[in-house]
């Protein structure tokens, strides 16, 4: 299996995840979130860096979370502040409209961050048809960049990410962020061998 | 060294930290409830460890949480609860001063593993209520003090009281996020209040008497405020006003004052409890303390404006009694004056003849003969002094001409000046217009104000001559200056020199009233009463101001005359020249007037007499072609003059256009041709040019 099927398989099982999340978010903000995937892209895990720096400029908000069982890698949730705010503001509507993150704030993002990266995980695994572990996810907001580049040193154990650029919509309000799948190179084979055999 | 038992540290970790901790089994037993939960639910473990945890909080499934439990131990996914999407997950209540509440968590359900499969979930519990009541109320207050800024912006830029008020009510609704907001101010010397400004749903409060019989207004917390000009806040429980209460939960009633007395109320709505609460309700206080700051210098600057106001027109008022007071006493000098020096200057003229036929009998060597010339002399002063005399009263009319006034203004300053050790400047506009006036008379006046001028400055100096082109209308008077409406021409004659004393400023034009040495070379005190008389006959305005040691400004106004803006508008206007009828007895007259008509462009037609002018005028106005305008001669040798003539006309037509002309320049109905029905009066002889604008003038401000 060449990469170009393997990103066209991981993009429509991605998308489901997506949904199912969008879906969950709908019921718990009792609005209509929709959330969009317009790319899908493997990646060097040494090159996320370069890749994040070419994107967006400004700190953000990152959320991460491990993984364990079938597969062994961390899932990478990204906004910046900006949208991290937007994304709340969205949420709350008037009666908590801040500029910056606060400690609640940041909670809400947490179970946010959680919905997204398991319902995505999820289904890879139940395509796969194995069994993962999550840890709870942690949420870094960043006042220095060296915060990101510290936690891709972390990242030195896997080679290889998958880069899902997702667009949420919340109340007119469009919100960019981007999601990473970081697998080792073993597991990244394990799991292309897993698609060639289900296909 | 012995080792760390981790069954303790676990304890030490469930216990030590100030979180909740509950252990399930996978049939959703409690099987561990920590020392945090014992003291917050008021549930020891003992009582609770081994019950299901949906029985024991029936509420989770109520509110649909039931699910992240399930979901955590079947397929072993964690959840984040977070407190402002779901509030809490189990119903722990917090009393605060009878205030019953749900303490806010931040739940983490994780699943509890034993090698590959979830044998249970561990729901840590993190209590947030805290942190969200104080975020709310930093945001909040982030707000109000956002909202305080827009309200000092407002009330420095408010022009209006009602500005004011409907600004805040605005921003205490739109920007701060109140339900609800309005103020209310009490009529002045009563306890009446009336709602005056409002933003958010809108109910109308009627006047609310605070001391009068409206008991429950008393008891309420509105009443309150304004009763004690202390801030009230309502809660449900309270009452607020009778008709208000059903729709509003929680207000504060922040009364606006004026040192001790209350003048109203700004109150503020909230769809929320415990807003009006410490800070908060300091800040509201502040926009209240301001507002009321704002409101009462808004009402001291309106009370200022009004007494400057007051006080304007009280002095404009002063100054234009004055003017007329001054216009009726020269009125009155005039006609005494007049008088006087008719019947004096007879007499002079029969004491000058005979002194003069005495002085031609005698021998010129004769001792007598010099007795005669000095009585002469005498005499020819005499003459003088009656000729101004005669020009103060109404007797002489003046002569007037058109023209340019710049050049006439500079050589007459210069020649009053020649041989004085005082210089003038001009500052005179290149568009100035050009008035009628009586060279002169005209020169007399400039001789007298420039004279006054140069015996200001013993010294030596300068006097500033400026002239420019001014319009008057009841929109832009001129302070001080009673004139109608028009364009003029404005001459200040300016000097820095002694100046004239308060005192004398409202006796400068009576006659013979100076400050200078009395005496044919010095000062008749006649020389600013003939100025003004002068300028009173040409339509203009003469008024001093001075300072001592400061200087003088004498400001003349004359009516600018404007033919060829006035010939302009006829053409624009009128396609047509006119059909004019002329009544004159004198033949060679009509035919002239005729010639001199066609040659301007008019059609006309001639009468001898009254008699046939009405009979010509009536004709032509039932044949449907009637005569523009009608030029009557003022006395028809025995027959029906002018002034009888318009009368008759008048019955016919009440909007007939006549134009009186005769040679008796002083008749009453040639000087006050308007009372007797005309629109113009032409001297005879007249000049073409007087002859157009006159008609002109009649037939423009009859299409206007």
């Amino acid at each position: 299996m060449n990469e170009d099927n393997f990103i066209n398989f991981i993009r429509e099982i991605i998308n489901i995840g997506i949904g199912e999340a969008a879906n969950s978010l709908s019921k718990l903000v009792n609005t209509r979130v929709i959330i969009k995937v317009p790319d899908i892209r493997i990646v060097e895990t040494r090159s996320i860096d370069e890749y994040v720096w070419n994107e967006f400029s400004s700190l953000g908000v990152y959320m991460s979370q491990d993984f364990s069982g079938q597969l062994k890698g961390k899932t990478l949730l990204f906004y910046t502040e900006e949208c991290s705010v937007s994304l709340l503001n969205a949420i709350y509507g008037g009666t908590m409209k801040t500029s910056n993150l606060t400690e609640v704030g940041i909670a809400t993002l947490h179970e946010i961050g959680n919905i997204i990266m398991v319902s995505c995980m999820t289904q890879i695994i139940d395509f796969i048809g194995g069994k993962l572990s999550f840890d709870l996810p942690n949420v870094t907001v960043e006042v220095s960049e060296t915060y990101f580049k510290n936690l891709l040193k972390e990242l030195g154990k896997f080679d290889k990410a998958v880069v899902v650029k997702n667009e949420m919509s919340i109340k007119d309000t469009d919100i960019q962020g981007y999601l990473f799948v970081m697998l080792s190179f073993e597991d990244f084979n394990l799991l292309l061998d897993i698609f060639r055999e289900k296909i | 060294m012995k080792h760390i038992e981790i069954s303790e540290l676990g304890k030490i970790l469930t216990d030590g930290l100030a979180l909740g901790i509950i252990f399930l089994s996978k049939d959703y037993r409690i099987i561990g409830w920590n020392y945090w939960m014992e003291k917050h639910s008021g549930i020891r473990a003992s009582d609770i460890v081994g019950q299901n945890i949906f029985d024991k909080y029936p509420d989770i499934r109520k509110r649909d949480k039931e699910k992240y439990i399930t979901a955590c131990v079947e397929s072993g996914i964690p959840f984040l609860l977070s407190p402002l999407l779901h509030h809490y997950l189990i119903p722990i209540d917090i009393i605060n001063k009878k205030n019953k509440t749900q303490m806010l968590q931040y739940v983490r359900i994780y699943p509890f593993r034993d090698h590959d499969s979830t044998v249970g979930a561990v729901i840590i519990i993190r209590d947030m209520t805290e942190q969200v009541l104080h975020e709310k109320e930093i945001f909040r207050l982030s707000r109000v003090l956002k909202g305080i800024r827009d309200i000092h912006k407002q009330m420095i830029g408010a022009e209006s009281e009602e500005a004011l008020l409907a600004g805040v009510c605005k921003i205490i609704v739109e920007d701060i996020g109140y339900e609800f907001s309005w103020v209310g101010l009490t009529e002045e010397g009563t306890s009446v209040l009336r709602q005056v400004s409002w933003t958010g749903d809108r109910y109308t409060i009627k006047g609310l008497n605070a001391e009068g019989s409206e008991a429950e207004f008393k008891k309420g917390i509105l009443g309150s405020a304004i009763k004690t000009g202390k801030t009230q806040v309502f809660e449900r429980s309270q009452e607020y006003v009778p008709d208000i209460s059903r729709t509003c939960n929680f207000a504060c009633s922040l009364p606006l004052t004026n040192g001790n007395h209350t003048i109203g109320s700004l109150d503020i709505h909230s769809g929320e409890e415990n807003v009006f609460q410490r800070e908060e309700l300091k800040l509201l206080e502040e926009v209240a303390s301001d507002l009321s700051f704002a409101i009462n210098t808004l009402r001291d600057r309106q009370k200022q404006q009004e007494a400057e106001k007051k006080l304007r027109e009280s002095e404009e008022r002063i100054r234009l009694t004055n003017q007329l007071q001054q216009s009726q006493k020269m009125e009155a000098i005039a006609r005494l004056a007049g008088g006087i020096a008719h019947d004096f200057n007879n007499l002079l003229a029969i004491i000058l003849g005979n002194i003069q036929l005495a002085e031609m009998d005698s021998d010129p060597d004769d001792r007598i003969y010099e007795n005669l010339s000095g009585a002469l002399q005498g005499c020819i002063r005499a003459k003088h002094l009656t000729k101004q005399f005669l020009t103060l009263s109404k007797g002489e009319s003046p002569v007037m001409k058109t023209g340019a006034f710049g050049n006439f203004i500079q050589e007459t300053a210069d020649l009053a000046l020649a041989g004085s050790n005082v210089s003038c400047e001009f500052f005179i506009a290149d568009n100035l217009l050009p008035v009628r006036f009586d060279e002169g008379q005209m020169r007399q006046v400039f001789n007298n104000v420039i004279a006054n001028a140069c015996d200001s400055l013993p010294e030596g100096g300068t006097v500033q001559i400026y002239a420019e082109n001014i319009s008057v209308s009841a929109g832009k008077p001129v302070p001080g200056v009673m004139i109608q409406d028009g364009k003029y021409v404005r001459i200040v004659i300016r000097d820095q020199g002694i100046g004239i004393p308060q005192k004398y400023l409202s006796v400068i034009f009576d006659p013979y009233f100076s400050t200078k040495e009395t005496g044919i070379q010095k000062g008749t005190g006649l020389g600013l009463t003939v100025a003004y008389s002068i300028l009173e006959k040409h339509g203009g305005y003469i008024r001093v101001t001075s300072e001592e040691g400061i200087g003088t400004d004498v400001c003349i106004y004359l009516p600018a005359f404007e033919p060829e803006i006035i010939r302009k508008k006829r053409e624009e206007m009128l396609p047509f020249k006119g059909k004019i009828l002329v009544m004159d007895d004198e033949k060679m007259i009509c035919e002239l007037l005729k010639k001199v008509l066609k040659r301007l462009g008019y059609k006309a037609e001639t009468v001898r007499s009254g008699f046939q002018a009405i009979e010509l005028y009536k004709k032509a106005m039932n044949s449907g072609d009637p005569f523009d305008a009608v030029i009557l001669d003022l006395t028809v040798r025995g027959g029906m003059g002018g002034e009888e003539t318009i009368r008759k006309l008048m019955e016919t037509d009440r909007n007939v256009r006549a134009i009186i002309s005769s040679g008796y320049s002083n008749d009453p109905v040639m000087r006050h041709y308007a009372r007797y029905g005309f629109r113009g009066a032409i001297p005879k002889p007249c000049q073409i040019r007087e002859l157009d604008n006159a008609l002109c003038s009649v037939l423009i401000t009859d299409n206007q």
